[in-house]
């Protein structure tokens, strides 16, 4: 006779960062740190630490902080590891400088759509359920 | 010298669903091993090599389940590979035992896939779980899921293409009616282009009746060189072409976000192994991927059944309904058949067979046919073609 039966499973992680620490400890401070790498030139925000296109060591570097929203989602969800669902609008950032776009939230906008949107990387507030969700957009006055 | 590309023998699939009924995924796999054998007119003693395909651990309770799943079968002993490359891990799973029998490591080999995706881990789980399928430490933590960026993917193409949410509506009402009749379908469902645009939005422009639903389910395929094959009579398929291609796992690394371009890759490389050229008209049927009916859109233009940017008029026309010049997705796809990672693949394959055998739910038969999954947004795709032999 076949059975179902309920296992509660809670599994605990000790995480780090690694090298990607600085990128994490720049975001949560609303600072653009970038990678650039010194066998193409590409630029990448989120940085990478060796270039994914050719295996190029990568260099950081500070962009300004703000870009235009390439794409956009509205959608209600749970960040991971948080315990309450919420109305989000997720992005797709094109940073100046940078030659990729950037996943993250945007928040502080209440029109219909955000694409072409002039935006900067504002960090954010409150704890997180993760460094990356400090991957928070906010609208700018000018975000070329 | 023989042309050492694998025939297959015989295939089974436990039907996709959520199966909340006191059965195992163990006793989905026993079910489709027996079932391809069955089909194969072999027993477990004519196996002498197994791949096994599942995506996640976490959703089935158990590392390392060659070994189970060959005690399951009655063939503890033979040697088992384990594959995993998310939704494309049926679809590697088939490479695998290709590429073994091609090698001349294995003569006969069972390909089984299984994935207990529906009803079984508590759906913030799930959720969790399968933001771990793209750049977990960067895209997944901060909040990424699956339909979130096939939302944000889909919005450049209809930016960029034209592409309307009607016509992606066409995919769900065309793939879930392909379902109706379908014993191994998990959502078989009548339904009109207006219930789709009036399901409740989930990620925008994505609604419910968009999106495809996590499966349980198993499926397993028996594939032989063909000088090890038995003698018959009837036709048989086999698989003459084989591409595996990728992409960033960040989908804002691409740069084209929009477009499968892993999808591209790996048909270049199945089509070049196949010989064909043109294959818009050399393709005649096809199991394509369609965990969202914009996916859908995109991997008809990566597989180059459609221009890109003409794939959303050309469902609106019909042109991929079971009518149509090329028919898409007869079973359902995943929309309408499911989506269980592992055994999604094989099932497909499984599908073809018996398609291209003139075994398939009294539809007409065809000669040649592609079958498609892949992993992340597109981001590690999966090619096979697959042909018709003997009389």
């Amino acid at each position: 006779m076949s059975t179902e039966s309920r296992l509660d499973l809670t599994l605990g992680y000790d995480h780090a960062t690694g090298a990607l620490g600085d990128y994490f400890d720049a975001l949560a401070n609303g600072r653009t740190s970038a990678a650039h790498c010194d066998h193409c030139g590409k630029t990448w925000f989120p940085p990478h630490i060796t270039c994914p296109n050719d295996g190029g060591a990568c260099s950081a570097v500070d962009l300004a902080g703000t870009g235009r929203v390439v794409s956009a989602t509205r959608i209600r969800t749970r960040l991971p590891f948080t315990d309450t669902d919420r109305d989000v609008i997720f992005v797709l950032v094109a940073m100046t400088g940078a030659d990729n776009a950037a996943f993250g939230r945007l928040e502080k906008f209440d029109g219909d759509d955000a694409t072409g949107l002039a935006v900067r990387l504002a960090g954010a507030d409150g704890p997180l359920g993760h460094p990356a969700q400090a991957a928070v957009f906010e609208p700018a006055e000018d975000g070329t | 010298m023989t042309d050492s590309r694998p025939l297959i023998l015989g295939g089974g699939v436990s039907p996709f669903g959520r199966h909340r009924n006191g059965t195992h995924w163990r006793d989905w796999v026993r079910q489709a091993g027996a079932d391809a054998l069955a089909d194969a007119e072999l027993d477990a003693a004519d196996i002498d090599a197994v791949v096994v395909a599942s995506e996640s651990d976490f959703l089935s309770l158990q590392i390392n389940p060659g070994p189970v799943v060959l005690g399951e079968l009655g063939l503890a002993g033979r040697p088992v590979v384990r594959v995993e490359g998310g939704g494309a891990s049926g679809g590697l799973a088939l490479r695998e035992a290709m590429a073994q029998i091609m090698a001349g490591l294995a003569r006969r080999v069972l390909v089984v896939g299984f994935e207990a995706a529906a009803g079984h881990l508590d759906p913030a789980g799930v959720q969790l779980v399968y933001g771990l399928s793209f750049d977990a430490e960067v895209d997944g933590m901060a909040g990424a899921t699956a339909v979130a960026l096939y939302a944000l993917s889909i919005a450049e193409h209809m930016a960029r293409h034209g592409t309307t949410a009607e016509q992606m509506a066409h995919v769900s009402v065309r793939n879930r009616g392909n379902a109706v009749g379908n014993p191994w379908a998990h959502k078989p469902m009548t339904i009109t282009i207006d219930d789709v645009l009036a399901s409740p939005m989930v990620a925008t422009p994505y609604r419910k009746l968009d999106c495809s639903l996590a499966s349980d389910g198993a499926a397993a395929i028996v594939l032989a060189h063909p000088d090890t094959a038995p003698a018959s009579d009837q036709p048989r398929s086999r698989i003459t072409g084989s591409g595996v291609g990728s992409d960033h796992a960040r989908l804002g690394d691409r740069t084209e976000r929009h477009a499968f371009a892993a999808k591209r890759r790996a048909a270049d490389a199945a089509y070049a192994m196949a010989g064909i050229a043109d294959p818009a008209d050399d393709i005649e049927v096809a199991e394509v991927c369609d965990p969202f009916t914009g996916a859908e859109v995109q991997s008809l233009e990566a597989l180059g059944l459609a221009v890109p940017g003409d794939a959303g008029p050309a469902i609106a026309d019909g042109a991929f309904d079971h009518d149509g010049r090329l028919p898409v997705n007869l079973s359902g796809g995943l929309l309408g058949q499911g989506g269980a990672p592992g055994a999604t693949g094989i099932a497909q394959a499984v599908t073809m067979d018996r398609l291209l055998t003139g075994r398939y739910r009294n539809l007409a038969d065809f000669r040649r046919g592609l079958i498609d999954v892949h992993g992340g947004v597109g981001t590690l795709a999966c090619v096979h073609v697959m042909e018709r032999v003997g009389p």
